[in-house]
C-alpha cells in the first residue's frame, strides 16, 4: 500500500517527517542549554521554573498551612501590592477549607475585610501595630499570627 | 501521595464515556482513537453531571458524579453497537515512516513531560483561578456559587464555563486533596489522547504514510507550543483537544447527507464547556462547515448544521441557566462596550500578535504548513472549517485587544501564544489534507481508509 522510495508521494511524506524532526530540535535545544543536574532537580512548587517570585509566594503559603486551623478565616499581607494580590489569589486555592479575606484587592486597601480574619499571614512585612495579634509561628519569608479576642 | 489517585481519576474518564467507543463512526477505528472518543464523552457528561448535581443541591461524590455518565454511556453504547459501523482498513504505514513517527512522538511527548514535570510550563492562571476553583469545588462538593458571586473573586473569571475546574475537582475528590504540583503534568494527557484520533481521522482521506507524517508534525508542533505558552494546568490543552478533533472530523467527513456528525458535535460540546474561547471557536467552526456545505452544494445543509450546533448550544445554555439560577451574571463579560474600539492599537496588535506566534519554534510551526498550503493551492471550500477557525480565533483576539484601555502589548504576550494554539492545529491539518489530498488523490480514490460495511 505504501509508495516506493522514489515515488513523489514518498518524497512528500519524507518532507513532512523531516519538518517534524526539525521542530523537535527546539525543545531538545532548550533542554541542553542548561546544566542537566539543574534541570533534573525536582520542583518544590508548581511554579519553580515558571515564575520564581510566585514560586516563593506559593512556598510561603504552603509553609503557613500547618499553622492555620481548618475552616478559619485568614488574610495575607505583603510588602508590596502586587505580592499581596497574587498571594490573596493563590491563598483561595491553597486553603480550600478556609475563608481568605483580602487586605487589599488590585492595590485598593480593604482593611475592613482583613481585620475580620482569624489568622494573618504576613509575607516579608510585620502586621499593622494596631491589630491585636499573637505570633503563631515564623516561617521562611514571614510569619503567621492569630487574632487575639478583644477582652 | 495524592497524585496517583488524581491520575487514576483522569484515566477513568474514558470509562465514563465508553459508550462513544461503540458509535458507528469510530467503532472500527482502533483502540486508541476509540479511547479518545470515550474520553471526550466522559469529560462532557461528567461536566454536565457536576453542573446538574449542584443545580439539584446534591453534593458531589465519586459515585454521584460517575453514575449518570456511566448509565448514559451504557445506554448509548448498547444503542450504537447495534448499528452498522464504518469499516476502517488496517493501519499499515511503511516501516521507515512508522519508526520516524514513533521517534518524533516520543521526543515531543518526553520533552513536554519533562517541561511540565519540572514545573517549567505551569500556567500562573492555574494557581490564580483554574486550580483554585477546582480545589474549592472539591472542598464544598459542588460548584461553589458563593465564591463565584463574591465581589473579591472577580479575578477568578467566575463567568468562565466550569469544564476544566470540574474535571480537576473530580481528580481532587478521588485524591482527597489537590495535588498542585502534579496537575499541570496532566495537560500532556490531552495532547497524547488526541494524537491517535487525529491520525485515524486523517487516514479517512490520506494514505497511512501521509496521515502518519502529518500527525507527527501535529504532535511535535502542539507539544512544543503547550510548553512554550505555559499551558500546564489551565484550559488550553483540553481546548486544543476538543477543537482539533472537531475540525479534523469535519475536514475528513463524508459528503453524504446522512454522514454522522456525532464526533464533531461532541467535540464542540466539550469546547464550549471548557473555555469562553471555545464558544467563539464553535461559532467559527459551525459557520465554516455550513458555508462549505453550501458552496459544495451538499444536501440537507440545515439538518446537518443543526446536528453540529445543537449539542454545544445545549451545553452552553445549561451553563447560562445555571448562572441565572444562582444569581450569577448570565453570559460572558466583555472587556468594554462592544464597539468601543481603540483602532489606534491596530499596529501594536498586529506587530505584537505576529511576534507572539513563534510557537516555540521560531515561527516554523506556522511557516511550514503555510508553505505546504500555498504550494498545494487547494480548493479552499473543502478546508473551510479549518480556515474559519483560524480566521475566527484571530478575529476574536484582535477584536478583544481593541477593547483594552491601555497598550495591549503585555496582554498579547500573555494570551496570544495560548489562544492561537487551536488555530495552529487547524492550519497543520488543513495543510496536510491540502498537500496530500492533491498529490495522493489517485491513491486516495483507489484505497479509501474507511469503507461502509455491505
Amino acid at each position: 500500500m505504501s509508495p516506493s522510495a522514489g515515488d513523489p508521494r514518498s518524497r512528500s511524506v519524507t518532507l513532512w517527517l523531516v519538518a517534524a524532526f526539525a521542530l523537535c530540535f527546539f525543545p531538545i535545544a532548550a533542554r541542553t542549554a542548561r546544566p542537566l543536574d539543574e534541570q533534573l532537580r525536582l520542583p518544590v512548587t508548581p511554579l519553580d521554573r515558571t515564575d520564581g517570585r510566585l514560586a516563593k509566594q506559593w512556598m510561603f503559603l504552603e509553609s503557613c498551612r500547618p499553622h492555620v486551623a481548618p475552616a478559619s478565616s485568614l488574610t495575607v499581607i505583603a510588602d508590596d501590592p502586587d505580592a499581596a494580590m497574587s498571594l490573596y489569589m493563590m491563598s483561595i486555592g491553597a486553603f480550600p477549607y478556609s475563608l481568605p479575606l483580602p487586605s487589599s484587592y488590585y492595590g485598593l486597601l480593604t482593611p475592613e475585610e482583613g481585620r475580620k480574619a482569624e489568622f494573618v499571614l504576613a509575607y516579608r512585612r510585620p502586621p499593622p501595630a494596631d491589630w491585636p495579634l499573637r505570633l503563631v509561628a515564623n516561617v521562611e519569608d514571614g510569619a503567621i499570627y492569630a487574632r487575639v479576642a478583644a477582652p | 501521595m495524592s497524585w496517583p489517585l488524581f491520575l487514576a481519576a483522569l484515566l477513568a474518564l474514558p470509562l465514563l464515556g465508553a459508550g462513544a467507543a461503540f458509535h458507528p463512526s469510530v467503532r472500527s477505528a482502533g483502540l486508541l482513537p476509540r479511547i479518545a472518543a470515550a474520553l471526550s464523552l466522559g469529560a462532557v457528561t461528567l461536566t454536565l453531571t457536576g453542573v446538574l448535581l449542584t443545580f439539584a443541591a446534591l453534593p458531589w461524590s465519586i459515585p454521584a458524579l460517575a453514575a449518570p455518565p456511566l448509565c448514559a454511556s451504557l445506554a448509548l453504547g448498547l444503542l450504537w453497537s447495534r448499528r452498522t459501523a464504518t469499516l476502517w482498513r488496517p493501519y499499515r504505514p511503511s516501516r521507515g515512516v512508522a519508526l520516524s513517527a514513533a521517534a518524533v512522538t516520543a521526543v515531543s511527548l518526553l520533552c513536554l513531560l519533562w517541561t511540565l514535570g519540572t514545573a517549567g510550563a505551569t500556567s500562573v492562571d492555574y494557581l490564580y483561578f483554574w486550580g483554585v476553583k477546582a480545589a474549592r469545588f472539591a472542598a464544598v462538593r459542588g460548584i461553589d456559587t458563593a465564591l463565584l458571586r463574591w465581589m473579591y473573586f472577580g479575578h477568578g473569571v467566575p463567568d468562565y464555563p466550569p469544564g476544566v475546574s470540574i474535571l480537576q475537582a473530580w481528580g481532587a475528590l478521588a485524591a482527597g486533596k489537590m495535588p498542585w504540583r502534579f496537575v499541570p503534568i496532566c495537560s500532556l494527557l490531552w495532547v497524547a489522547a488526541a494524537a491517535p484520533l487525529v491520525l485515524a481521522l486523517l487516514r479517512l482521506r490520506l494514505s497511512d504514510d501521509a496521515a502518519t507524517a502529518v500527525a507527527s508534525f501535529w504532535i511535535a508542533a502542539t507539544s512544543i507550543t503547550i510548553a512554550q505558552s505555559y499551558s500546564g494546568g489551565n484550559a488550553e490543552a483540553q481546548l486544543l483537544f476538543f477543537e482539533t478533533l472537531a475540525v479534523a472530523a469535519l475536514l475528513t467527513e463524508d459528503r453524504e447527507a446522512d454522514a454522522s456528525r456525532f464526533l464533531p458535535a461532541l467535540m464542540l460540546a466539550g469546547a464550549v464547556l471548557t473555555k469562553v474561547e471555545g464558544t467563539a471557536a464553535t461559532l467559527a467552526i459551525v459557520a465554516g462547515a455550513a458555508l462549505r456545505d453550501l458552496l459544495e452544494r451538499r444536501s440537507r445543509i440545515l439538518g446537518r448544521t443543526l446536528r453540529l450546533a445543537l449539542p454545544p448550544a445545549a451545553c452552553l445554555l445549561t451553563w447560562f441557566a445555571f448562572q441565572r439560577h444562582f444569581g450569577l451574571t448570565v453570559g460572558y463579560r466583555s472587556h468594554g462596550p462592544l464597539f468601543g474600539l481603540r483602532l489606534d492599537f491596530v499596529p501594536t496588535i498586529l506587530r505584537e500578535g505576529l511576534r507572539n506566534l513563534d510557537s516555540g519554534t521560531a515561527w516554523l510551526s506556522w511557516l511550514i504548513p503555510i508553505a505546504f498550503l500555498l504550494s498545494a493551492r487547494p480548493d479552499p471550500r473543502r478546508l473551510l472549517p479549518a480556515f474559519a477557525l483560524i480566521a475566527g480565533l484571530c478575529g476574536f483576539l484582535v477584536f478583544d485587544y481593541l477593547h483594552d484601555e491601555s497598550d495591549p502589548s503585555q496582554r498579547i504576550g500573555w494570551t496570544t501564544p495560548r489562544v492561537s494554539q487551536s488555530a495552529l492545529s487547524a492550519c497543520i491539518l488543513a495543510a496536510g489534507l491540502a498537500w496530500f489530498g492533491q498529490r495522493g488523490r489517485a491513491e486516495e480514490i483507489s484505497a479509501p481508509s474507511a469503507l461502509p460495511l455491505p
